[in-house]
């Protein structure tokens, strides 16, 4: 038997193999079903313009994760996974992908709300009628959400003596 | 770890030595080289490579004690064609690139069959196995897009079943099954590969 007969052979053999190559199949490494080993905590999170949360990602074989939010103008993640919203309301996804093998994959979805309306509150504060007056109270620029911790600021004024006050039931003359 | 690995290299390399002790070598000790194409034939080594054909290549030792009985030491160096996965969920599209390889080292017992002049052999080896799994992930969705890439090894312990031809002195044609575990989830792999050993 002659060596161009036996790469004839080996030919032949290497065009069976591929033609084994075919077929679907199931796998743990798929895209779709890569996630789920991965997990991002909390499942979700809400968030006022410019308040900071700490998100945690983990495996079970790990913790290294790598990080990125989309839209990336929706804020700033730091590489421990602390995520600033910016000043625009909207949605955004929180990604983590684990640093070892980066087909492992989770992300949850956050929700940026518009800021509040102001709140003022003032224990000084009394009710007349149809005129305008100014007390000394504290105000502070928006309620606070989710735990927030919000700086108060103390606004000061002078009342006007002219106007006349009603207190009570005044009975018809 | 350090401890698995040396442990496999023992059951590996205990039995090869046992058997030169035992046995009585008739010709020489000869080396030589093989050549050859692999498929992945486990699911999941299927879907995480490219398609197509996959060159393999390395060096082996071999010591032939009668006519009947051999033991080879090989190295084995095997590289897969790059995979793409792509997943689209609604306002989410996904790559995952994945470029798989390995590198092994064995030792296999030949036994070769008495008719057509004993060119014939089956065998089995037990081999430690390094896998390299090279993977690129990126997310796009409107807005915009990133992507992250790591390399990730393991070195575990493959089994292999063969056959082969031996064509003359020089040249024999083998086919391969070897069988063995990769991937943080230690996913089966398996290849089928058709190899032209060269000895020298």
């Amino acid at each position: 038997m002659t060596m161009s007969r036996l790469l004839s052979i080996f030919g032949l053999g290497a065009l069976l193999l591929g033609s084994a190559c075919g077929g679907s199949t199931t796998s743990g490494d798929r895209v779709a079903s890569a996630n789920w080993t991965m997990k991002i905590n909390p499942g979700q999170a809400t968030l006022a313009p410019g308040q900071s949360f700490q998100f945690a990602a983990s495996t079970p074989w790990g913790n290294q994760t790598l990080w990125s939010v989309l839209p990336a103008s929706a804020g700033t993640l730091t590489p421990a996974g602390r995520f600033t919203a910016a000043g625009t309301p909207g949605t955004c996804t929180v990604y983590a992908m684990w640093a070892q093998d980066v087909r492992y994959v989770a992300s949850v979805p956050v929700t940026i709300l518009p800021p509040p309306p102001p709140i003022v509150s003032s224990p000084n504060l009394v009710q007349g009628f149809g005129s305008h007056q100014q007390v000394a109270g504290t105000g502070i620029s928006h309620g606070a959400v989710g735990g927030e911790t919000v700086t108060a600021t103390t606004a000061t004024g002078t009342a006007d003596p002219s106007v006349s006050l009603r207190h009570g039931f005044e009975p018809p003359k | 770890m350090a401890r698995g690995v040396g442990a496999s290299f023992g059951r590996i390399l205990f039995p090869l030595w046992a058997g030169m002790v035992v046995m009585r070598a008739e010709e020489p000790l000869r080396y030589g080289l093989q050549l050859g194409l692999a498929v992945p034939s486990s699911n999941d080594l299927r879907v995480t490579t490219g398609a197509g054909l996959n060159p393999t290549l390395g060096a082996h030792g071999e010591w032939r004690f009668n006519q009947k009985h051999a033991l080879r030491v090989r190295i084995d160096l095997q590289g897969f064609n790059r995979g793409e996965q792509v997943s689209d969920s609604p306002g989410v599209h996904q790559e995952i690139g994945t470029k798989v390889r390995n590198k092994s080292l064995g030792g296999e017992y030949l036994q070769q069959l008495p008719f057509d002049g004993q060119r014939w052999s089956l065998g089995a080896g037990l081999h430690l196995v390094r896998w390299t799994v090279a993977s690129t992930s990126r997310i796009e969705q409107p807005g915009g897009a990133f992507a992250f890439s790591s390399t990730s090894s393991w070195t575990r312990q493959g089994q292999s079943l063969f056959g082969s031809y031996r064509w003359d002195k020089r040249t024999e044609l083998e086919l391969r099954l070897m069988s063995s575990h990769y991937g943080y989830q230690n996913q089966p792999a398996r290849t089928l590969s058709l190899n032209l050993l060269w000895h020298f």
